[in-house]
């Protein structure tokens, strides 16, 4: 009994550490688990940016084509350039009382300036993908159609431009709007 | 056995994760699409403003969705419906298409237009 007791105290006490085969068991565990652990969270981030950058572009999008149209609707004659120089006017409004706006693009933003005769009242920008691809037309005399589009994502390496417009969120965007349809009830009489 | 427990908790995190993503991504595209939808919509509204009132009823029967719409939205049909309103004609058109496979859904817009009498601005 008592050599029993004292074998078994003896085992025990070499059983306090760890032997190198378990050690090794548990770092590869652990490391297994850290590389999946990593894998997940970088791909959580580039989702998460992807994410941004789209919400980014939807909600500028939104914005410009409502600024475009109410701006079309409510101005009284409109001049389109079909192909305009970088930083120039694309578009040029007329509205009542001697104002006017301009619609400018510069790469990938799109300005939109009001003026009071020469003073420039205000200025707003939309910012979206570089590389964008910018159609202005007039289907009719009353009728403005902006477009913008994405080019075709580059397939072959070599045509790659570059890592940011590789990343970029593509742009949807067709906006077609009257001149002076603000002023559509402007002949209706009341009737009593 | 702590290894063992690290790795159940990651896959667990792993496989509630992974559904939140898929819908999140679904939820951006969904958003887009609205999106796309508002301004089909409203330019089919911004051009038949522009029609003389006789021709309203006709065009009404020949609308359909703009190539861009029909290659990005499933299934879309747009729709018209004229009203005489005590104010002039009310125009409303309907855009819808399938989100999902078996689900439906749709954009109303509607706008009012001065009375056939009337004639329309021009700039």
């Amino acid at each position: 009994m008592t050599v029993a007791l004292k074998q078994h105290r003896s085992h025990r006490a070499a059983r306090q550490g760890v032997s190198l085969v378990e050690l090794l068991i548990v770092m590869s565990a652990a490391t297994v688990i850290l590389t999946i652990s990593a894998a997940l969270v970088h791909r959580i981030m580039l989702a998460h940016s992807k994410a941004r950058a789209f919400v980014d572009v939807e909600r500028t999008s939104l914005r410009l084509a409502n600024a475009f149209r109410s701006d079309v609707h409510q101005s009284i004659s409109a001049t389109a350039t079909d192909k305009p120089l970088a930083g120039t006017a694309f578009l040029q409004l007329e509205l009542p009382a001697g104002q006017r706006l301009e619609y400018r693009r510069e790469d990938g933003t799109i300005s939109r300036v009001l003026f009071d005769g020469e003073r420039t009242v205000s200025r707003e920008a939309f910012s979206l993908t570089p590389g964008i691809e910018l159609a202005i037309t007039k289907d009719s005399p009353s009728l403005i159609a902006l477009s913008i589009s994405s080019p075709p994502a580059a397939t072959a390496p070599e045509d790659r431009v570059s890592p940011s417009i590789n990343y970029a969120v593509p742009v949807t965007l067709h906006v077609e709007a009257a001149v002076n349809r603000d002023q559509r009830f402007s002949g209706v009489r009341a009737t009593p | 056995m702590e290894a063992i427990v690290a790795f159940v908790l990651l896959s667990g995190a792993l496989t509630f994760a992974t559904p939140l993503i898929i819908q999140h991504s679904r939820l951006l595209k969904a958003q887009r699409d609205y999106r796309l939808a508002l301004d089909e919509v409203s330019n089919a509204i911004d051009r038949l403003s522009l029609l003389p009132a006789d021709e309203l009823s006709g065009a009404l029967t020949k609308l359909k969705p703009s190539e861009l719409i029909a290659a990005k939205l499933p299934g879309a049909e747009l729709q018209g419906e004229l009203d005489d309103a005590d104010i002039g004609q009310r125009l409303a058109l309907r855009l819808s298409w399938q989100q999902l496979p078996g689900s439906s859904t749709s954009v109303l817009l509607a706008t009012w237009l001065p009375p056939a009498s009337q004639p329309r601005v021009e700039p």
